[in-house]
């Protein structure tokens, strides 16, 4: 053991390390080169080979059942409760084989770091690119959104601050559309369909830092990171800034909690200084890449150096100086217009509960049971982690750190509703740490090694995920698109001159991955929102859309709906008029005319008024 | 120089010539892809945070790819507000940036982590 692993420890209140678990003697030497490989790396008898290599037979084969059980799916056929509803039982056996194998691996006095870390980075793989197998196209509009945003910057080389709130927030789009050109790519559309898996992956490195800084104790780090991607149902790690925002928000919480919060290894001035560097710099990126994530940042470092002794005092003002100073100097194309309407929802916590939860809970009944697994999901997340917090209390241990920072993002709630989305982002923020207190909760169970304990760990973690496949995967018939919405997108493009008024008949569609200010964008829910109201003249719906058609770019507008809409509109409900009955209505009328049709998208256009020229 | 900081300087060394090798002659490939995504989100930030002597592997991956995010956005971002966007030069400059921090050790007679 190393001096500064021992003062770690001695400091940590845990004095003989892993308190109840000797470690085993090769890993104990980490003086030796040796004891950084698996051991079997350096045995030369076959059975030792077999025997250390035993752990790693569950997750290999795991993979291996998984990966080919997906060649059968078909994802035409996905339902109301998303991609478990065509998901084999081939493909989810290998889940709760990986977790029950980490358990007893985890029970066992001899538990290997990098034997509980493979099977952690199997449930990675499993979990986070089972998508990009299965669905043809990728996921989420947003994502093909970002795209569009990327390519504007790559081809223009500027940034008109006029056009929407991202090109005032451009740090994420300024580096895909370096990276797109750089490697000879005509868009960043060929990163989207990978993007969960690698930002998963990429949240390894500083969940680890981050859970070590918290721990000594080996079971309790893999068991973090174990539930960490067990529950994370958010999906904010798609193609976007604020996945990018999160990975260096993690990176910055974990150098504060190792090297600025105590205890704190000995560390000589000059590489402290460097290391703060890092810190300042990574939030710097943060600040100019992603409206929320600053300050669940600000919240964040705030709550270290308040309530567990960070050093780094002076990071919560530079934090709230890149803040301010982005926000006065390089949004204002942006916060001219919005300001007011941003501040006023400032404090409303109702309007925030109700268009977080409220709104949400609503459409297909299919649709209730995945916002019911999110909420059970997360209330489980957060009552293990109270669970752990008691025994970390209990046991003298320190807390404070973690505790800190997850309750530091609640207080966003009260700053923003952010479209309904802020409770999400809530969750996600507190994530880490709720499954460092799980985590050491449910390590407590199986301190002393038994069969019935590793299995009862098991059992929380097969519920956990059960409800995981639900809440993540759960809105995956209108989030995922068919090779039909695309091509009818690609032909919409196709078919449009530039200029062109573009109008979706409502949420979501694989659209704005190229001229992403070439065109107007709209949605009919936001021209013609809801029905007319009572005691007006009932006016035809195709009539009010010619209207609207007629008053925006006469002979230039278009109307696309698409299967990925009606599911979108059947899942959650639509605050406008559904994209089926526009579809129908449009088809039946002879004020429009079908420009574009295959059986997922239809394209219509008005047809000229009798006697009109051109 | 200890051999894992050597190999590291090669690596990075190698990276930032392969990137602007593969820039230059403009091949069309996966590879060219890979290549880039590993120098523009690995190595600048890997350069300058081996020079710290961290000895915990997750640290450093962490930092050096949050680093490297940072400077490709501070650089290519810096390009873009002055109007001067080239992602060209662009690569030029982390090309530079991380050569320059990769041989630092080797201009050091003893590093200033460890004495």
């Amino acid at each position: 053991m190393t001096p500064t692993t021992e003062t770690r420890q001695a400091r940590r209140g845990d004095p003989q390390g892993i308190t109840d678990l000797p470690m085993p003697a090769v890993e104990a030497r980490t003086d030796e080169p040796r004891a950084r490989l698996p051991p079997f790396l350096g045995r030369v008898a076959l059975g030792e080979t077999a025997r250390a290599a035993a752990p790693l037979i569950v997750p290999a084969a795991a993979l291996l059942v998984w990966a080919l059980s997906l060649r059968r799916i078909n994802p035409d056929a996905i339902g109301a409760t998303g991609l478990v509803s065509v998901l084999p039982a081939t493909a989810l056996v290998p889940l709760v084989a990986v977790s029950v194998s980490f358990c007893v691996n985890l029970g066992r006095r001899r538990a290997a770091g990098w034997v509980l870390g493979l099977h952690v980075l199997a449930l990675v793989v499993m979990l986070y690119s089972v998508t990009a197998i299965v669905e043809p196209e990728p996921a989420f509009e947003p994502a093909y959104r970002h795209v569009g945003i990327a390519d504007h910057i790559a081809s223009t080389g500027g940034l008109d601050t006029t056009i929407d709130a991202y090109f005032n927030w451009p740090g994420f789009f300024v580096v895909v559309a370096l990276i797109t050109r750089l490697a000879g790519l005509h868009d960043a559309l060929p990163l989207v369909r990978w993007a969960p898996l690698a930002f998963n992956l990429l949240y390894l490195a500083p969940l680890l830092l981050i859970v070590r800084s918290l721990t000594t104790d080996r079971r309790v780090v893999w068991l973090a990171l174990f539930l960490f991607y067990a529950t994370n149902w958010t999906a904010q790690d798609y193609f976007s800034p604020q996945a990018t925002a999160y990975l260096l928000l993690l990176v910055v919480f974990g150098i504060l909690l190792r090297w600025f919060t105590p205890p704190v290894a000995p560390v000589p001035p000059a590489p402290r200084a460097a290391l703060l560097a890092v810190a300042i710099v990574a939030s710097a990126a943060i600040v100019a890449m992603h409206q929320l994530t600053p300050f669940a940042l600000l919240a964040g470092v705030l709550a270290l150096v308040l309530f567990a002794g960070c050093t780094a005092r002076l990071v919560p003002a530079l934090v709230t100086a890149l803040i301010a100073g982005w926000v006065a100097f390089m949004t204002i194309g942006f916060m001219s217009g919005n300001l007011h309407s941003l501040l006023s929802a400032v404090g409303d916590l109702g309007g925030t509960l109700s268009s977080n939860v409220a709104a949400r809970i609503g459409g297909d009944p299919g649709h209730r049971l995945v916002v019911d697994a999110r909420l059970a999901l997360t209330a489980a997340v957060w009552g293990l982690a109270a669970l752990g917090w008691w025994r970390l209390r209990r046991d003298g241990r320190p807390v404070r750190a973690a505790t800190a920072l997850f309750l530091a993002p609640f207080p966003l709630l009260a700053l923003q509703p952010y479209g309904g989305e802020i409770l999400i982002r809530v969750a996600l923020f507190a994530l880490p740490f709720a499954a460092y207190l799980a985590a050491a909760g449910l390590v407590g169970l199986i301190r002393t090694p038994s069969v019935f304990r590793s299995l009862s760990t098991s059992v929380v973690i097969v519920a956990l995920l059960a409800a995981f496949v639900f809440a993540r995967y759960g809105n995956d018939r209108m989030d995922a698109f068919s090779p039909g919405d695309v091509v009818g997108v690609r032909a919409l493009y196709r078919i449009a001159p530039p200029g062109s008024e573009l109008i979706a008949a409502s949420e979501p569609l694989p659209w704005q991955y190229r001229d992403y200010a070439g065109y107007t964008y709209q949605r009919l829910t936001t021209l013609l929102p809801g029905p007319p109201p009572r005691g007006r003249p009932h006016r035809p719906l195709t009539y009010r859309i010619r209207d609207v058609l007629a008053s925006t770019v006469p002979g230039r507008a278009y109307v696309i709906v698409t299967r990925s809409q009606i599911a979108g509109d059947d899942l959650v409900g639509t605050s406008g008029t559904p994209s089926r009955l526009v579809m129908q209505r449009l088809d039946a009328s002879r004020l429009f005319r079908v420009a574009y049709a295959n059986p997922d998208a239809r394209i219509y256009v008005l047809r000229p008024a009798p006697g009109a020229r051109g | 120089m200890s051999a894992v900081r050597a190999r590291w300087t090669g690596i990075l060394v190698a990276s930032a010539v392969l990137a602007g090798a593969l820039e230059v002659a403009g091949l069309h490939s996966p590879l060219r892809l890979a290549v880039i995504l590993w120098f523009v989100l690995v190595c600048p930030g890997m350069a300058f945070v081996r020079l710290l002597d961290l000895d915990d592997a997750a640290a450093e991956i962490a930092l050096a790819v949050a680093l490297s995010i940072a400077l490709a956005m501070a650089v290519g971002g810096a390009a873009l507000y002055s109007g001067l966007w080239a992602p060209g030069a662009t690569l030029a400059i982390l090309i530079a940036i991380t050569i320059a921090a990769a041989v630092a050790p080797i201009a050091r007679a003893r590093p200033w982590r460890r004495p």
